[in-house]
């Protein structure tokens, strides 16, 4: 055990370490994001603590109820985001070495303290024992409670980790995984959007300019009443139940967490020793048998390109779009639409603006932008296959030209799903063609931006995890900010270009939409250009970059 | 069953799933393989060494059958067997984030090691595979062939009886590969370890190996030294382990289908 947690120092250690040397710049990114936050969720919790003794005693163990809630849904998406503070702890990197199995089970337990659950949540149980500290036997009772519940939160996501270790052998099943995490994330969003909007309007009855706090919007909801299903909610009715002297509610909703740990616990053990004998799960995925090689489709003809240069660009663009359709991100990033998409609906039903619609397909358009470069980057580039490209004799330009066309098929793909519901939403039909004109000369300038950097700022990124390696973290972010610095001159005046007149003068896009097309077509060609020579002239040092992680 | 084999199996098996749908990755092997040997095991993509490896370290479940390492059952002691092998598995699975010396400390202090061992010892493993001057560098940041070499280094810092080894050339120079056969043969004649490679490279297990299995569709096709695998494939004394391979596993190499290629 002792040598677990003398691993778990050395990898929190490491974390600000680069080759030999100690990182610097780690470190003092380390040292200024723990200076920003904690005194922040240190505050917050302060401020909970008044908040518990000053509101009404039913007011505050709704409230309660809602922090604790939000503090398990923190621990068990954590390990999904995977943002411990360290390398993870990976139990089975251990399996091959002589460490009996129990020892994993309490070290994977221990370790799990080291998260950032632990360093954000921590001031808010601690703020919910002393909030609700009225009594001796209570503040027994509560401290209880809570060590009860925060033993149960490293249990379960102990669990949620076994299970992505179990899983993680399978594309499909980590999709899945991560499908269902997300699952809580947009119900509540949904869920707290059609409260609020409902909840708003029976509260200021009579008096629609009336100022709501958010004790009578809590009031109004009872949350309780739902979360009390969860192990949060126990433990805030746990507490307010010692708060009333009500022992047998106490001693009722403390058993449920304790046989919940014991279960929990169990599993942990039992999924721990499936993984230790090698017993995976496998999605056993038949997949249709065919007779045969497929015959690859023809490539299509395109205007004013010979058969030759057609066929070329149409096998590069057929390549992304397959490296794209079987990447894991697109299908996580897919799901955006269809959230704007019913925003934009349920926005436009409360009557909140008639510039609804066109605000939303602004903001829809913007997070195209920050997503296409990301995905040029990240999720199109598929890095081992670019060294293979590299070895042709393809010009450059082609191969980034490919990835562009890509990327902006994705992105109108994806508009279209937003405009259906625009559609739909405002009545316009003229909504769709408007919405993927901006999507179109939108994108082109920002792919085009997005072959700078991935040219002249190439970093290496784990495409199952989609994030960059840890050593490669600052490069990433140097890539991100020539971006987030272009964006106003590289796609900025395309989208007022377009989006302006059709929501203040329609008549107006007769002249806009040219000029748009123009500049979008200038800007891109212009940086295709720069980018396809650094492409030629880098090779060298982007293969090493892209392929060897450094 | 013999304990007096390092490694010995008896109808060892692995399916994966259930039903008409299963895979049977390796199906009733059954071996021995006598301590103080060099033993190479062959076979060609998908035939089932990295299973069997996995299954002989205690890294997965066997469906079928029972199998012993250095004396140990593999399923009932599993620690044992884990406290006796050294193990250079195929995906190599270290922590990335500690460098060479802090790993090795790890795989000492696991297998406990007093420490004056594990600080004389890892310097001398380092010093042997040319890794000395990145004892104090991330493993993220070592290329593949170091992390090979550093992945040899932990399964030999215990001194242990039965080592396995996946591929275990595959990315290392020519110096350290030649260092490391070196260290192997003198561990085997000299402290009748048993080292159970497996490796695609044929004309290496031709030179280091004493005794050879090839293994295919998860069956032993042939075991015994090179002699007897010729005879085995009714070859003349001359014949190569390559053409004993391909005569052994029936394999097609289709000239005919590439009449574009090689006119």
């Amino acid at each position: 055990m002792r040598t677990i947690l003398w691993l778990q120092w050395r990898l929190l250690r490491n974390t600000v370490r680069r080759g030999s040397r100690q990182d610097w710049g780690r470190l003092a990114g380390l040292g200024i994001a723990l200076v920003l936050m904690l005194p922040a969720f240190l505050i917050f919790a302060v401020g909970l603590i008044l908040l518990y003794r000053r509101l009404p005693s039913n007011t505050a163990y709704q409230l309660l109820s809602v922090v604790l809630s939000g503090v398990l849904l923190l621990w068990l998406t954590t390990p999904l985001a995977q943002a411990s503070l360290t390398e993870p702890f990976d139990l089975p990197r251990l399996f091959g070495l002589p460490v009996r199995l129990h020892t994993l089970a309490v070290g994977s337990l221990i370790v799990n303290v080291f998260t950032i659950g632990f360093v954000l949540t921590a001031p808010l149980l601690a703020g919910a024992w002393v909030g609700f500290a009225h009594l001796n036997l209570s503040l027994l009772v509560n401290a209880m409670v809570l060590l009860t519940f925060f033993a149960l939160l490293v249990v379960l996501t102990a669990l949620v980790n076994d299970v992505l270790d179990l899983i993680a052998e399978d594309r499909r099943l980590r999709n899945v995984a991560v499908f269902i995490g997300s699952l809580p994330f947009i119900a509540y969003a949904f869920g707290q959007f059609y409260y609020q909007s409902r909840f708003f309007a029976s509260i200021r009855e009579g008096d629609p300019g009336r100022a709501v706090s958010p004790w009578e919007i809590i009031d109004a909801l009872k949350p309780a009443r739902f979360l009390r299903f969860i192990p949060s909610g126990w433990v805030a009715e746990a507490m307010a139940g010692a708060m009333q002297h009500q022992w047998g509610s106490v001693l009722f909703y403390t058993a449920l967490l304790a046989l919940l740990l014991v279960v929990a616990v169990a599993l942990h053990v039992f999924l721990l020793r499936q993984l230790f004998f090698g017993d995976l799960v496998r999605w056993q995925v038949a997949a249709p048998r065919r007779s045969g090689l497929r015959r690859l489709p023809e490539a299509p003809r395109l205007p004013f390109i010979s058969r030759p240069v057609a066929a070329r660009f149409w096998a590069l663009v057929r390549v992304d779009l397959l490296n794209m359709q079987r990447n894991p991100m697109t299908g996580r990033m897919l799901i955006a639409p269809l959230i704007f998409g019913l925003f934009t609906f349920l926005l436009q039903r409360q009557g909140v603006s008639t510039l609804i619609p066109a605000l939303s397909l602004g903001v829809f358009l913007s997070y195209l932008l920050g997503m296409n470069p990301g995905h040029n980057q990240l999720a199109i580039l598929d890095h081992q296959g670019l060294g293979a490209l590299l070895l042709t004799p393809i010009p450059r330009a082609y191969i980034l030209a490919a990835h562009n066309a890509a990327v902006l098929l994705a992105a109108l793909a994806m508009t279209f799903v937003v405009s259906v519901f625009l559609v739909i939403v405002n009545g316009d039909p003229l909504t769709l063609p408007i919405a993927l004109l901006g999507a179109f000369l939108s994108g082109f300038p920002f792919v085009g931006l997005g072959n700078l950097t991935s040219v002249f700022l190439p970093y290496k990124v784990d495409l199952e995890r989609g994030r960059a390696a840890a050593n490669e973290a600052r490069t990433s972010l140097l890539a991100v900010l020539p971006l987030t610095f272009g964006m106003p001159l590289g796609a900025a005046p395309a989208i007022m270009l377009i989006i302006v007149p059709w929501a203040l003068y329609k008549p107006a896009l007769i002249i806009a939409l040219p000029l748009a097309l123009a500049y979008s077509l200038g800007v891109y060609a212009v940086t295709l250009r720069i980018a396809a020579r650094g492409l030629a002239q880098r090779e060298e040092a982007i293969l090493q970059a892209v392929t060897e992680g450094r | 069953m013999n304990n007096s084999w390092a490694i010995s199996t008896d109808n060892l098996t692995k399916r994966f799933g259930k039903g008409a749908s299963a895979v049977v990755a390796v199906d009733h092997l059954t071996m021995q393989i006598p301590a103080g040997c060099i033993f190479g095991f062959l076979g060609p993509n998908g035939a089932g060494k990295s299973t069997t490896i996995k299954m002989l370290t205690g890294l997965l479940r066997p469906t079928e059958g029972t199998a012993t390492v250095a004396g140990y059952d593999i399923q009932r002691a599993t620690l044992d067997v884990k406290r006796n092998i050294g193990v250079v598995p195929e995906g190599l699975n270290l922590y990335e984030r500690l460098t060479a010396n802090e790993y090795l400390e790890l795989v000492g202090r696991l297998h406990d090691l007093p420490a004056d061992d594990i600080g004389e010892r890892r310097e001398q493993l380092l010093s042997v595979l040319d890794l000395i001057e990145k004892a104090d560098t991330l493993v993220v940041d070592c290329s593949h062939g170091m992390k090979k070499k550093l992945a040899l280094a932990a399964a030999l810092i215990h001194r242990p009886p039965v080592i396995f080894l996946d591929e275990p050339f595959e990315g290392v120079d020519a110096v350290s590969a030649r260092t490391i056969k070196d260290m192997l043969r003198q561990m085997v004649d000299r402290r009748n370890v048993t080292v159970f490679f497996s490796t695609h490279i044929m004309e290496l297990v031709e030179r280091i190996a004493d005794q050879v299995a090839i293994i295919n569709k998860g069956k032993l096709v042939a075991t015994g030294d090179l002699k007897e695998l010729r005879e085995r494939a009714r070859l003349d004394g001359h014949a190569s382990l390559e053409e004993v391979f391909l005569q052994l596993v029936d394999a097609q190499v289709g000239e005919t289908q590439l009449s574009w290629l090689v006119g």
